[in-house]
């Protein structure tokens, strides 16, 4: 085995460098963040509000500026990314439940249940969409219907 | 056209593609990859790819992931 050629100078080559990770630091960075931002349903609610609530928000944001700054771009995106995240799933959660209840939702007042309701040890609030809404069929003609064999 | 004009043109038309309606049976595979945390994450990656070429790509990108996770439907209202 032929010995390495000698470096200009006669230096010897440090062996016993410190480890490089075969990706860059900020990019290993970059995507812990943008990690957390895709599993944004799973961070805890309290975690979640912290970054969504106004200073929350705001302080995140001069975060990604200042990261901005700093001439790395990716990761002030990254850090967008994961804010948008935070932020669409809790406006998604907080959108679940009775919708329009002033004139749909019939709320549970007695406390007698059911039987399914016993067996599966439900306890209901209320009754969301007590009353439906059918509409004629439009756009449909008889002979339409008639013509594929449908009576 | 330049490169860097082809980028811009296929973010621009994914934007307003993504602003229609997914409730149409041709964007239903979109709709559902939406909700894929492994999709959010590859979306993610390309945003903060994006953003090495230029910050406005990024953006663009950043604009285009959003309107497809959180279903923001611009267009959705227009016949087409």
């Amino acid at each position: 085995m032929m010995p390495p050629a000698p470096t200009p100078g006669g230096a010897q080559p440090n062996y016993l460098s410190i480890y490089q990770p075969p990706i860059a630091v900020h990019w290993m960075l970059t995507g812990l963040i943008v990690f957390a931002g895709a599993v944004a349903n799973r961070i805890p609610q309290n975690i979640r509000t912290l970054f969504t609530s106004p200073i929350g928000f705001f302080l995140t944001g001069v975060t990604a500026i200042a990261v901005f700054q700093t001439g790395f771009i990716p990761a002030a995106f990254a850090i967008l990314f994961f804010l948008l995240m935070n932020w669409q799933t809790e406006m998604s959660i907080k959108s679940e439940g009775f919708i329009n209840a002033s004139n749909t939702v019939d709320w549970v007042t007695n406390s007698k249940r059911w039987y399914v309701e016993k067996v599966l040890r439900e306890q209901p609030i209320a009754i969301q969409e007590k009353d439906v809404s059918t509409y004629p069929v439009q756009g449909a003609s008889a002979q339409s219907g008639t013509s594929n064999g449908n009576t | 056209m330049d490169y860097e004009g082809i980028v811009g043109a296929i973010l621009v038309a994914l934007l307003l593609f993504f602003s229609l309606d997914f409730d149409k049976p041709y964007a239903a595979w979109f709709h559902d990859m939406a909700r894929q945390p492994f999709a959010r994450f590859l979306s993610g990656l390309a945003v903060a790819y994006a953003s090495t070429y230029n910050a406005t790509y990024g953006m663009l990108a950043l604009i285009v992931v959003f309107f497809w996770i959180a279903d923001v439907h611009l267009l959705s209202s227009v016949k087409l």
